[in-house]
């Protein structure tokens, strides 16, 4: 008995120096047991409630961690600003908030993925465990402070996201999506990774606090250039920032819905983390002679004006959120450019507010298609009859994305300008243009509130009926976006913290 | 009872209002909504009745201190105070003096008269009562904000429902007018906002402290560049503008108007118009009265003092918005410009800076709501009982229709300032502010000129009712009836209004001259002749 005692109290010993680590291995444990488990013929209803229960545990924790650190019980006491492996991880308020961000949406993506994986399709162990495992790999990107481990989390999130959106193989649109997004996502690795080498040969680390002292010093200035030209080419191709967006209309319309949400609301912020960390804190020393602020800057014009110039033209609902979410991209761009800790503070509010609007504005349409209902604008029209709850919460969505009140989008949208005029210098004019697109961006969501309130509905057109898992996730998004607004102040109190404690990371060497 | 706070109550009760007409079962949908909109009307009257209740308005601490807010609220909102790195400074900040006070009991009013009259709507009725109540969320928040931010708010929530009032309810051309009337105030409003911002900012660059007050910005602002507060100046005054309509930034309001349902018309006529001479009046007046009296030069050109251009702008309106009534086939057409053309009064009324005129504006902006709405209704009315508008195609109709005829030919001769009727009193006092101003004839905005609208006025109205009642009965083969129950209810309150008001307009005077005398001597304006 006192040994098995003994090996209690190791473990619990050994869990609670690596408490900040759980989420993710929790996720990959659950993962892997979700294999075996797939062969059980009698549970396959059960392996998307499995993988929903875990995420919930994991977010559980993470709240535990971020929200009342001061509330442990037992071992789970605050475990903020704890680093792991040699200083390659860090989990402190900055990682806890993505982490957040992140774990919502794999939730409610799980949670719709329990209507949108019909009872009869194959390979759904598969499904549940590819969602995990991307959801690990952003949980490591929200942690890692140091390029390797950021590469690895990328690419764990990235080769798990090609395979979901080729995971209906037998359609066309799919896999065309599939092998699309395998392509650039190989180029865009291989790019991030040849601007790693560069950065290494330039600074002898690859550790982001090493990185930023030694960068100034380096011998070798236009290597360190390159390789941030590199790596924002990498991660523009990830973010799809404008001209790096080509694959991203054509994945997210041909992918499975809710992966489609799952790309957009979840591991395009992936890219937000790793971009504002590199450039934020391993180049933040560097800013005057690489300029990474300026090519920001330009990219979040261009993204943002052909985001929402291309969006203006959509009928296909799934394109059109497409375009919006390359606009919406550029508005955080705006954030990144800025790198004030205010700004980035917006730019994390604004990815919070964006990955529910976003997430929840797919996984209506997801639910709606599940009911019967097309993906044309056209298709929608008369749903203000049809469907009254869905056709709110796509109201509210939408509005959200479009900025007006009183949704979060509408605080995360002023905070993003505010902060950028607050930080004055050219900003100034990243907030007009950022203004003026989010003028024009009404117009085409305000296209498809429209068709849902205004024009009747198509003749024998019936009552719709969204299943219940993704009305409850599409619920739950938009209760999400209305708390963004009327609590905006404590949502960005906390994006404030997890700004500030991003800054703190420059001290560890 | 006197820490109630009744202005977030009204709008609570609104919402709350908004909620259960689309909740309830369809046939109850109107019930509710006038139920909810009576019980919010009650409240804003025991609010304007002196010494009614603990949370009445004080007239007399409102004589002494004029902009002195009544019962404030503000809660921190978007704020961090009492840390190092302060910021936004957004408050929910909230009340009322005698400026705004005859508006919010305007908007309690006409949307109740709007709803009870439209009480019958088959077409998706808890979406229309939802909608008409979230207007006067809206419209109640945009008076009452006392904070940039949640002014910006509301006064952006206000343009969604009329959106869709315009694009479900209207007429045949619907599509088209609401999606003008919603990218004309959204464009406003987007400019209107990069106004604000900008005095945010400089704010916060000259004290160094977040806020969007409206007090904490009028506090500085004597301490801004002249330049920086013409330009804001000019971008404000665009946003209200739009909204007013001041010509030659009005040509959203006739086809909205036309298209819209009758209630719907009531309120954009009644309220949202004085949405834009209200923000004038507590934003631009208040925050930079010194821009008034300023003559800037652009490129060059020596302009005239800005008062001096409104006032030049909103004779235009009044003159062009009356000679256009003259033109009008379609008698909703013609009610629509007729309020351009009053608006422009109203306009023109705070242009002069004189106590007397911004008083009498304000006196206007209430009776052209009264008056407006009324008109809409019964065009509304003539609509539905003969099935036309169109001014050829009625005739005679005093025989067949004389309760229609009789509240028309009473809310025309208000319209055109009939002595004992609403606006009567208000041109005259809008006309002495401005021959305080501007003199008789000396200067091209001098009263000569808008005096004639009032002439024209006479005309378009006296002769529409000349052609549309009077004169042989056109025949069209079609069933004719004259005002169902509820509309005569609505309308005969409405005209005992306006003769109320017609006779004791000190009965809003006494709200409204001690705050307009107060803003005239902040822009050192004439505040002659008394309160």
């Amino acid at each position: 008995m006192s040994d098995l005692a003994d090996l209690l109290s190791q473990l619990n010993a050994s869990l609670s120096d690596h408490i900040g680590l759980l989420p993710m291995l929790l996720l990959t444990i659950l993962a892997l047991l979700l294999l075996p488990l797939s062969q059980v013929r009698s549970f396959q209803r059960g392996l998307g409630v499995f993988a929903l229960l875990g995420l919930g545990v994991a977010t559980a924790l993470v709240y535990e961690m971020f929200a009342f650190p001061h509330l442990g019980f037992g071992t789970f006491e605050r475990r903020l600003d704890e680093s792991y492996f040699g200083g390659a991880m860090v989990v402190n308020a900055w990682s806890l908030f993505f982490s957040a961000i992140f774990l919502v949406v794999a939730l409610l993506v799980c949670l719709a993925s329990l209507s949108e994986v019909k009872r009869h399709e194959p390979h759904q162990g598969e499904y549940y465990a590819l969602l995990l495992l991307a959801t690990v790999g952003m949980l490591v990107v929200a942690s890692a402070n140091d390029l390797f481990l950021l590469f690895i989390g990328i690419e764990i999130a990235s080769v798990s996201t090609f395979a979901l959106t080729a995971w209906r193989k037998k359609d066309a649109l799919s896999s065309e999506a599939a092998i699309k997004f395998f392509l650039i996502g190989g180029l865009s690795a291989a790019l991030l990774l040849y601007g790693i080498s560069w950065v290494y040969g330039a600074t002898g680390s690859v550790q982001l606090g090493q990185i930023a002292a030694a960068a100034p010093h380096t011998t070798h200035p236009e290597a360190l250039t390159l390789g941030a030209l590199l790596m924002i080419a990498g991660f523009g191709f990830k973010f799809a920032a404008v001209p790096f967006h080509g694959w991203a209309p054509d994945v997210y319309t041909g992918a499975p819905t809710t992966i489609s949400a799952f790309l957009a609301a979840g591991s395009k912020k992936m890219a937000v983390v790793a971009a504002l960390k590199v450039f934020v804190i391993g180049f933040g020393t560097v800013a005057a002679t690489v300029h990474w602020q300026l090519i920001f800057g330009v990219l979040a014009i261009l993204t943002m004006t052909v985001g929402n110039v291309v969006a203006l033209w959509q009928t296909d609902i799934k394109r059109m959120l497409a375009y919006s979410s390359i606009g919406q991209a550029g508005y955080i761009l705006i954030a990144v450019a800025v790198a004030t800790p205010d700004a980035i503070a917006a730019g994390l509010y604004h990815s919070l507010t964006h990955a529910l609007m976003k997430g929840g504005a797919f996984l209506l349409v997801g639910g709606l298609a599940a009911a019967g209902v097309g993906y044309k604008i056209a298709d929608w029209e008369g749903l203000g009859r049809r469907s009254p709850g869905m056709a709110l919460a796509a109201t509210l969505l939408l509005l959200g994305l479009a900025g007006i009140p009183p949704t979060g989008g509408f605080f995360s949208k002023f905070f993003i300008f505010a902060t950028a005029v607050a930080a004055g210098d050219w900003f100034l004019w990243l907030a007009v243009i950022g203004l003026l697109n989010s003028a024009l961006s009404l117009y085409y969501y305000a296209k498809v509130i429209r068709a849902i309130y205004k024009r009747p509905a198509k003749a024998g057109a019936k009552h719709v009926h969204v299943p219940l898992p993704y009305a409850a996730a599409v619920i739950l998004a938009t209760i999400g976006v209305l708390a963004t607004f009327f609590f905006a102040n404590l949502g960005f109190g906390l994006a404030s913290e997890a700004a500030e404690s991003l800054l703190t990371l420059t001290s560890l060497r | 009872m006197a820490d109630i706070p009744i202005l977030t109550l009204l709008l609570v009760l609104s919402a709350a209002g908004a909620a259960a007409a689309l909740l309830v079962p369809k046939r109850y949908a109107g019930a509710v909504a006038l139920a909810f909109a009576v019980l919010v009307f009650l409240l804003s009257l025991l609010l304007v009745l002196p010494h009614a209740t603990t949370f009445s308005f004080d007239y007399a601490a409102s004589s002494a201190d004029p902009l002195h807010l009544q019962l404030g609220e503000a809660h921190p909102w978007i704020d961090n105070a009492g840390q190092p790195d302060h910021r936004f400074g957004i408050w929910y900040r909230v009340g009322v003096d005698g400026l705004s006070l005859p508006m919010v009991f305007l908007s309690t009013l006409m949307t109740m008269a709007a709803i009870a009259y439209a009480i019958h709507e088959p077409k998706r009725p808890n979406e229309f009562f939802g909608l008409l109540l979230v207007m006067q969320v809206g419209v109640l928040g945009v008076f009452t904000a006392q904070d940039y931010f949640v002014f910006y708010i509301f006064w952006e929530i206000v343009l969604i429902p009329m959106y869709f009032l315009i694009g479900i309810w209207g007429g045949p051309r619907r599509d088209y007018a609401a999606i003008k009337f919603f990218i004309y105030t959204h464009v406003a409003s987007v400019i209107m906002v990069i106004g604000i911002m900008a005095l945010v900012f400089e704010n916060l660059r000259l004290t160094g402290v977040w806020s969007f007050a409206f007090a904490d910005i009028a506090a500085s602002a004597p301490q801004m560049d002249l330049v920086f507060k013409g330009g804001v100046f000019a971008a404000l005054f665009f946003g209200f503008a739009v909204k007013m309509p001041v010509v030659p930034f009005h040509t959203w309001l006739p086809d909205a108007h036309v298209e819209a349902p009758t209630a719907g018309s009531v309120l954009l006529a009644a309220i949202l118009l004085k949405m834009g001479a209200y923000g004038l009046l507590r934003i631009a007046f208040q925050t930079f009265p010194d821009v008034l009296r300023t003559s800037y030069s652009w490129y060059g050109i020596d302009l005239p003092e800005t008062r001096q251009i409104l006032a030049f702008l909103g004779v235009v309106s009044i003159i062009y918005g009356a000679f256009i009534c003259l033109a009008q086939r379609d008698l909703k057409k013609l009610i629509a410009y007729s309020s351009i053309s009053h608006m422009g009064l109203v306009l023109y009324g705070m242009s002069t800076t004189t106590g007397i005129g911004i008083s009498g504006a304000v006196l206007q902006m209430f009776a052209h709501g009264l008056i407006s709405g009324a008109l809409f209704m019964v065009v509304g009315s003539i609509h539905h009982g003969t099935g036309t508008r169109d001014i050829p195609k009625l005739g005679g109709l005093a025989q067949r229709l004389p309760l229609t005829a009789a509240v028309l030919v009473v809310a025309s001769m208000a319209s055109l300032g009939l002595p004992g009727l609403a606006s009567f009193v208000s041109e005259l006092t809008v006309f002495t502010g401005g021959y305080q101003a501007y003199g008789l004839v000396i200067s091209p905005v001098s009263i000569a000129i808008p005096i004639m609208g009032v002439l024209i006025t006479a005309a378009y109205y006296i002769w529409a009712l000349q052609r549309v009642l009077f004169g042989p009965f056109v025949e069209r083969g079609l069933p004719m009836h004259d005002l169902p129950r509820n509309e005569k209810v609505v309308l005969l309150g409405l005209l005992v209004l306006i003769a109320f008001f017609g006779i004791w307009p000190a009965a809003i005077l006494d709200m409204s001259t001690p705050g307009s005398f107060e803003v005239a001597s902040l822009i050192g304006g004439l505040t002659a002749g008394g309160r």
